[in-house]
């Protein structure tokens, strides 16, 4: 499938700090999870695909157009509905006002085409009959959805989602899953977040960062078979367990290198992403 | 803690002004309007906001829009529908903020006051009424310049920049639509002076004039401060994003209205054009020629800069450079305009007004020996004039002879443009004999009860205004006093005659304040001075039957309005008791506004 992003040699440091060494990816549409600690790169890698930032170093294009020309970025930013990790609000402006004003600054200039989209994606987030509250009057989780319905203003073919279920209750996050599931079709959704569920349950593909460099990229599959053979459940911790912790049936589901005749389990997501984020010998051959 | 409803502030603001200001009336609104501000703003604004869960899948809701964004058509048709938009929420947005309701608040408490409170007691022309618009917008522009300040960092406040820097949408376009939320503050003061000169005009019979196309340029002018006071709010903004900036802009401005008016003292000053709420010249706008027309296209130009200045930050090309060389020619015609010298046919006409008041006035007899003359522009007094006079002209004796009260230009003549001036060299400007000078008819103390007076006093010989240092005549004890005091109160009811004639501090341990019939202080010069014995001996005459009274003075007129005449001797003729002794008064000069 063509990439719908595609990104070379993309290098950005802050000071001393190496966010982002020499990615080479590329991003085709469907629901991409990106994982990695914190401080991985992941926010910075998107804020750069999102036009928010610039890179010292490599080249990024979006649908075929390089973002670092002028007339990249703006068809870029005309495809594009951005998440930031944190977005801000402005307190006094209801929730329909805020969104309505995202919705301008997309050059939605017909008033009554505008209006209906701005409804269409409030009612997406559940926030229909909340609209003209102020936001200083909503909750967090409340917020976060109406930062998200900016987002899918215009059906946009470039979604970036900086963790976007943070703040959102279980209950919340399904629903998100569940919309999600449905406007990514056709478009290209790039997914930052620390919820392995999430990305188990949605990615068609996902991209570990750590330390700013890609330490896996490949299907949520290939991540959870990375762990194969490598976790076990016993009644107590093994000595060769990297990785070990007690689960809800009173049994302690360990990762690493099991003993003999240990009681092997089928891997998760997130036994994968474990796996490579908290081994350095896995982390270093990745890199 | 919960904030306060926006709508609070301006009613607080008027509350404030109307205690200050010490009016019962404006202080009495605050209470029903604060209830309905409190009761409104809890449960509108802080009615408390449940957590929705996120409840069903959106089945009725189509997942893809139903319409595109209209990308379709030119640049510039859908910047210029991104600005319409934006300039509407921004609008919306800055109608709602603090500082623009405290703007507000002073808008609705200047409309009381020069309405319900003081409206009745204008009788100034319609021009100077227009000429005062600027300053009445004033406090609205100023707190406009703040709330718009506000606005333009409001996302590098609040966090959104990231997010706004993302969307199509440039940062100048943005700026632009800022700009273009001057609507709302200059639809807000255009409301407000409309209904106020309709107020001015409802609550006073004696506002009156003409209307020229200069006084229609002020209010003009004054309705785009708010626009101008958006563009540098923005432009500030843009540029410099600390909040102390705006307050320091506004005073800096007020700074330069106040150097720019001060210019030259109290003579003749063009650069007052070149502030934003212009010096209001002179006694009457008949002696004036303002370059009102100028001003206006100076607020132009510096509205123009401005909002250059705002572009600027984020975009430089040939159409923002070419905006402002236009801005800049703007200013430099409307200051080389309203800064140049008076054309010949202006100082002579205006020369001649003060040289000649008798060629361009029109006159009424009061009575076969009493005659009002007022400049065309006052016209409309004429008629008040002779209304308010008629009581004290029925009681003049035929023996005190004939008098004149015409109005003349009684300035400074250093208050002239040069041009006229230099036409003034070597003309007599004096009063002939027998000419009463009816001056300030702006002069709300003064009006309708000064020309009685000034006629009164001059029948006897007494004068009818301050000499050149503002020092009054001291006539304490004399009859001459007593009479025109009486005189000049006939015709008022007993009740307020009897008020007139008293002093407004007649306890003070001051002779001089005992004795005076009006407050002492700035903008006070009396012509004469008499003491609380003088004052007693005129409220014991009006006691009197007039015809007794006038009885006892045409048969002696003469003598009555000899300063060699008591007052004593006066109220023993009438039958009276004598007042006497009289306080030894010290004269004091007065002051001019």
């Amino acid at each position: 499938m063509t990439a719908t992003v595609a990104m070379a040699g993309l290098q950005k440091r802050f000071g001393s700090l190496v966010a982002l060494d020499s990615v080479d990816l590329d991003f085709a549409p469907g629901v991409n999870g990106l994982l990695g600690p914190n401080g991985a790169g992941k926010t910075t890698l998107l804020r750069i695909t999102a036009t928010a930032m610039a890179p010292d170093r490599g080249r990024v294009e979006v649908l075929g157009r390089d973002i670092s020309t002028g007339a990249g970025r703006l068809a870029t930013r005309r495809t594009l509905g951005y998440l930031p990790q944190e977005p801000g609000f402005h307190r006094q402006f209801s929730a329909f006002d805020f969104v309505d004003y995202v919705a301008i600054l997309k050059e939605w200039g017909n008033r009554r085409r505008r209006h209906d989209e701005v409804r269409r994606v409030l009612a997406l987030v559940g926030l229909e009959s909340q609209m003209h509250k102020r936001i200083s009057q909503l909750s967090g989780g409340m917020r976060r959805r109406v930062a998200i319905a900016q987002a899918l203003i215009g059906g946009p073919r470039l979604l970036v989602l900086d963790e976007p279920t943070a703040g959102l209750d279980p209950e919340q996050r399904l629903r998100f899953r569940e919309l999600l599931g449905n406007v990514a079709e056709g478009s290209t959704v790039l997914l930052s977040t620390h919820q392995t569920d999430d990305v188990a349950a949605l990615c068609q593909r996902v991209v570990v960062l750590l330390g700013g460099r890609v330490a896996f990229s490949g299907t949520p599959a290939e991540l959870a078979s990375l762990a194969a053979g490598r976790v076990w459940t016993a009644k107590e911790r093994t000595a060769d367990a990297e990785l070990a912790w007690v689960t809800s049936e009173g049994t302690i589901r360990q990762i690493g290198h099991p003993p003999s005749g240990a009681d092997l389990v089928a891997p998760t997501v997130e036994d994968g992403y474990l796996l490579l984020a908290g081994s350095p010998v896995a982390t270093a051959g990745a890199a | 803690m919960r904030r306060p409803p926006v709508l609070l502030v301006p009613i607080v603001v008027v509350a404030v002004g109307g205690v200050l200001l010490g009016s019962p009336v404006v202080a009495l609104m605050f209470a029903p309007l604060a209830t309905i501000a409190i009761v409104w703003g809890r449960w509108s604004f802080h009615r408390p906001t449940p957590d929705i869960g996120w409840s069903g899948p959106p089945v009725d809701v189509a997942v893809r829009p139903a319409a595109e964004r209209q990308i379709e058509v030119s640049v510039w048709r859908r910047r210029g529908e991104v600005v319409r938009a934006l300039g509407r929420i921004e609008g919306r947005m800055l109608a709602l903020s603090p500082a623009f309701g405290v703007g507000l608040g002073f808008c609705v408490l200047l409309l009381v006051l020069f309405t319900f409170v003081f409206g009745g007691d204008n009788t100034t022309p319609w021009s100077e009424n227009l000429q005062t618009a600027p300053w009445f917008v004033h406090p609205l522009a100023g707190l406009t310049v703040l709330a718009s300040h506000r606005a333009v960092t409001r996302a590098t406040r609040d966090g959104t920049a990231e997010l706004f820097d993302t969307c199509p949408t440039n940062a100048s376009t943005r700026t632009m639509g800022h700009l273009t939320s001057a609507w709302m503050p200059t639809l807000v003061a255009t409301v407000f002076l409309g209904v106020l000169l309709v107020g001015v005009h409802l609550a006073s019979a004696l506002v009156h004039g003409p209307i020229s196309s200069d006084d229609a340029a002020d209010v003009v002018a004054a309705a785009l401060l708010p626009t101008g006071a958006v563009a540098l709010g923005v432009a500030s903004g843009r540029w410099l994003r600390y909040t102390v900036v705006p307050v320091v802009v506004v005073l800096g401005v007020a700074v330069a209205t106040t150097v720019l008016n001060g210019v030259g003292g109290h003579g003749w000053n063009p650069y007052t054009a070149l502030s934003t709420a212009p010096t209001i010249e002179g006694p009457s706008p008949v002696f004036t020629d303002r370059p009102a027309v100028f001003h206006l296209l100076w607020i132009v130009g510096l509205i123009g800069l401005m909002a250059t200045i705002a572009v600027l930050r984020d975009r430089r090309d040939r159409a923002v450079a070419m905006a402002a060389a236009v801005a800049v020619g703007v200013l430099v015609v409307a200051g080389i305009g309203a800064t140049r010298p008076l054309s010949s046919s202006s100082a002579d006409r205006i020369a001649d007004l003060v040289a000649a008041p008798e060629d361009h006035q029109i006159c009424e007899y009061a009575s076969a020996r009493i005659q009002i003359c007022t400049y065309a522009h006052h016209a409309e007094l004429l008629p008040a004039f002779v209304e308010g006079l008629a009581p004290t002209v029925a009681m003049l004796p035929p023996s005190a002879g004939s008098f004149v009260l015409r109005q003349r230009y009684l300035e400074r003549v250093d208050s002239l443009p040069p041009r006229v001036r230099s036409r003034l060299v070597g003309v007599d400007l004096r009063r002939p004999p027998g000419e009463v000078a009816l001056t300030d008819v702006e002069d709300v103390d003064y009006f309708p009860a000064g020309p009685s007076f000034a006629l009164a006093f001059v029948a006897v010989g007494l004068p009818e205004l301050a000499d050149v240092n503002l020092m009054p005549a001291v006539a304490t004890g004399q009859a001459r006093a007593v009479v025109a005091l009486w005189l000049a109160t006939s015709g008022v009811d007993p009740e307020h005659r009897m008020a007139d004639l008293r002093s407004p501090a007649p306890n003070s341990p001051d002779p001089f304040e005992r004795g005076v019939i009006e407050e002492v202080g700035a903008c006070s010069a009396p012509s004469v001075a008499v003491s609380a014995q003088d004052l007693q001996a005129a409220r014991a005459i009006a006691g009197l039957p007039d015809d007794e009274v006038l009885a006892v003075l045409e048969a002696d007129w003469r003598r009555w309005v000899d300063p060699a005449a008591g007052a004593d001797d006066l109220l023993r003729a009438l039958g009276l008791a004598p007042v006497g002794p009289f306080d030894h008064i010290e004269p004091r000069p007065g002051s001019t506004c």
